[in-house]
């Protein structure tokens, strides 16, 4: 903007000549005036105008006043404070005056968001259903496998508290189906003829029963299903429900039935029939096809806690049982180490196997027969056991025993490296343990010096027996006197006794026959008749099958009488024959 | 589409319910007739000019145990008046039907049908009658759901009587 007045300052002032008349003066100085401030004064009558013309005001404030409400509302909250109430008030007498526009509009907002929250809901618990590996599910999936539904059938039929499979939005006077909508999987009949029924049974119930007004049928059980009807102005909605449904169901159905109205009602005034604008409303329809489920957030927890819990069972009994296996194993091992006889070189557990490897002595126990019951029945063991024979005193005298197989009346004793024999045994046992017993591992010396060979034994006495049988003859003859009936046999088996057990022996015998006379007689006489009377005894045993080879005789006449001749009485007892055996090398006694 | 519900009406044994049976395969029970008085069934008619979908309400005919359920006439665009043309008394139960209608549903379209055409030699009703009513510019007609002589264009009359009435 021009600064005129500051111009106008810098001049001289200006001398007004009087020639001028005073009205005329005046006129100079206004177009003066005129001239000198035509600028401003056009600036202020502007001013002015914009300040008397309200719709330049308006035009003025509207572009500031975005600027100045976020002026305001950045520097301080007074102005939401002095706000509030006005907006209420407006709010409150909008609502008052039509309510359309607010239920159109939040009904627009509800109907997505319930949609999506519930299908979100639905899909959370078809995931947390198919995840789960509970009681219950495989129960539900072994009754889908019996009954051939679906998994999900069973598992909807279970947790399902209550759907709404169906909403009819029906012409009240007409019966006439306006819209319908059906959820997903549910199979339905002929919506126009349900539509038409619905409203004759609902009209027969009016009719029936004469209700007051305008109530009618609200509610159809059938089984599991039932059928809500709602009524609103010139409309019937039904909802078919499967399950116990919430009483707030009611609600979402008048909510749907008011919002239907509010778009529909020009169209409801008039209606002949055609339903093509219900096409729209089907959204609130939607609505109302609901479901609620028992698994809700957070019911989760149980599958969670049951799963939880046979995992941490499953853990303690893996614990448990491999702690027991493990003490069992150790058990065992510390009884197999402690036999003796049996030496472990290696002990390990391999992919659930367990494998012994050493040393087994044959007298040791089987090892199998050392675990306990309920030990490793159940477990894979593998034992691989070499031979190898037990240095300790116990397993040596079994060893010994066990090869040696002595007689009862042999005792073995062990001791230092030493085996001891006492008692009596067979002769051939005697000969052969002295070989054997030093073969036997752990055996380095065999004591049989208090072993008496029973054989040697038993010939001594049939011996004895032989050498005290006396044969006696009559005076100068070979015939026997009063000799009794069983002596020879007698003679003949210790005869046989003697050679027999001389042979067991391995002994070189033969049988002296000593034939004697009393000293009657001459010498040589005696000599003779001495002779014959052993060789008659020893063709007796030779005719008995007595090896002549073995019978030897010598007749020494009188010169070794048996006693003193001092009477006659006594020459008798001289007149006989005696027995001998010869051993080379002699016996032992 | 446009939809419109119809009613038979007639008194018992005229053959209302053949005359359905003749139009459309029924999907619901007859038992319905005698249980709640009347039984629903869709058909869609087509012609050259229209089609509509008729919701036909079959009414229980009355008789001496079972009056006819007016009621269900609410919503009717349209109506059927049935009678048995070798029964004389079923054409005044008819007219006496026609007079409960419009009390309850105004003056609507209707046709009506002297059935049983096939029974010509029992025919009881005279023709000088017939042209009374067609002074009076109903619409007479004679069918027969036994042969389904006139069955299928009594429907579509009926129809478009309704579309007209509504258009003007």
């Amino acid at each position: 903007m021009k600064n005129h007045p500051a111009q106008t300052c810098e001049h001289p002032p200006l001398e007004v000549p009087d020639v001028f008349p005073l009205e005329d003066r005046d006129e100079a100085l206004d177009e003066l005036r005129q001239l000198l401030l035509e600028p401003e004064q056009e600036a202020l009558r502007k001013l002015q105008e914009r300040l008397d013309n309200p719709k330049k005001r308006a035009y003025d404030i509207s572009r500031v006043l975005p600027e100045a409400l976020v002026l305001c509302s950045s520097q301080n909250a007074a102005l939401a404070k002095e706000l509030t109430p006005q907006m209420d008030k407006l709010i409150n007498a909008s609502i008052g005056k039509n309510s359309k526009i607010f239920i159109k509009t939040l009904s627009r907002m509800i109907g997505p968001a319930t949609r999506s929250a519930l299908s979100e809901k639905i899909q959370g618990m078809n995931q947390a259903l198919a995840d789960s590996f509970s009681l219950r599910g495989l129960k539900w999936r072994w009754e889908a496998f019996t009954t051939g539904k679906t998994f999900a059938e069973v598992v909807m039929l279970h947790s399902l508290i209550y759907r709404v499979e169906q909403a009819f939005l029906i012409h009240k006077e007409t019966g006439l189906l306006l819209q319908n909508v059906v959820a997903k999987d549910v199979v339905s009949h002929d919506a126009d003829l349900v539509s038409g029924m619905l409203t004759a049974i609902q009209d027969f119930v009016k009719d029936s029963f004469k209700t007051s007004g305008e109530e009618g049928l609200e509610t159809l059980q059938v089984g599991e299903l039932s059928v809500w009807i709602e009524e609103g102005p010139q409309m019937l909605l039904a909802v078919v429900i499967r399950g116990q449904a919430a009483i707030e169901l009611r609600t979402v159905l008048r909510d749907a039935l008011e919002s239907i109205y509010l778009e529909q009602a020009e169209v409801l005034e008039t209606f002949q029939g055609d339903n093509s604008t219900f096409e729209e409303i089907k959204p609130y329809l939607e609505i109302c096809l609901e479901a609620r489920y028992k698994s809700e957030s957070g019911k989760r927890a149980p599958y969670f806690w049951t799963l939880f819990t046979m995992f941490g069972i499953a853990i303690s009994v893996w614990i448990f049982f491999t702690w027991r296996d493990h003490q069992q194993w150790t058990r065992y091992l510390d009884k197999l180490r402690k036999q003796p006889g049996i030496v472990i070189t290696s002990a390990e557990k391999h992919r659930g196997t367990y494998v012994i490897n050493g040393l087994r002595d044959a007298l040791a126990p089987d090892p199998r027969k050392l675990i306990e019951k309920a030990d490793f029945s159940h477990l894979k063991l593998i034992m691989n056991w070499k031979p190898y024979y037990a240095m300790n005193p116990a397993f040596i005298l079994d060893r010994s025993k066990q090869v040696l197989q002595p007689p009862e009346s042999i005792d073995l004793t062990y001791e230092n490296g030493a085996l001891k024999a006492k008692g009596s045994a067979p002769h051939q046992w005697i000969a052969e343990t002295r070989i054997l017993a030093r073969a036997i591992p752990g055996v380095f010396k065999f004591w049989s010096d208090q072993v008496i060979d029973a054989d040697l034994k038993q010939l001594n006495q049939v011996k004895k027996q032989l050498e005290i049988r006396r044969f006696y003859f009559k005076l100068k003859t070979t015939e026997f006197s009063a000799v009794k009936s069983n002596a020879l046999p007698a003679l003949l088996t210790d005869v046989h006794n003697v050679l027999n057990i001389a042979e067991i022996l391995n002994q070189k015998v033969h049988i002296q026959i000593k034939g004697h006379t009393d000293s009657s007689g001459t010498e040589r006489k005696n000599s003779d008749l001495s002779l014959k009377r052993a060789q008659q005894l020893r063709s007796f045993l030779i005719r008995k099958g007595v090896s002549p080879a073995k019978l030897t005789v010598i007749g020494v006449g009188s010169s070794e009488p048996q006693r003193q001749e001092l009477a006659d009485e006594d020459k008798q007892f001289n007149r006989r024959v005696t027995f001998r055996v010869i051993a080379k090398p002699p016996l032992r006694e | 589409m446009i939809q419109k519900k119809i009613c038979l009406l007639g008194s018992f044994a005229v053959g209302k319910t053949s005359l359905v049976k003749r139009f459309i395969h029924g999907k619901f029970s007859d038992k319905y007739l005698t249980t709640i008085g009347v039984k629903i069934d869709k058909k869609i008619v087509h012609t050259a000019d229209f089609t509509a979908k008729l919701l036909i309400w079959d009414l229980a005919g009355e008789d001496e145990f079972q009056k006819v359920r007016l009621e269900y006439l609410r919503g009717a665009s349209g109506y059927l008046l049935v009678a048995d043309g070798t029964r004389r008394e079923t054409l005044n139960k008819a007219l006496i039907l026609k007079e409960g209608a419009k009390a309850v549903i105004g003056k609507k379209p209707f046709v009506l049908l002297l059935n049983k055409a096939d029974l010509d030699g029992k025919w009881e009703i005279e023709p000088n009658l017939v042209n009374d009513f067609v002074q009076k510019n109903w619409i007479v007609m004679t069918t027969s759901a036994k042969t389904g002589h006139g069955v299928e264009e009594a429907f579509q009359i009926l129809t478009r009587e309704m579309l007209e009435r509504e258009n003007n």
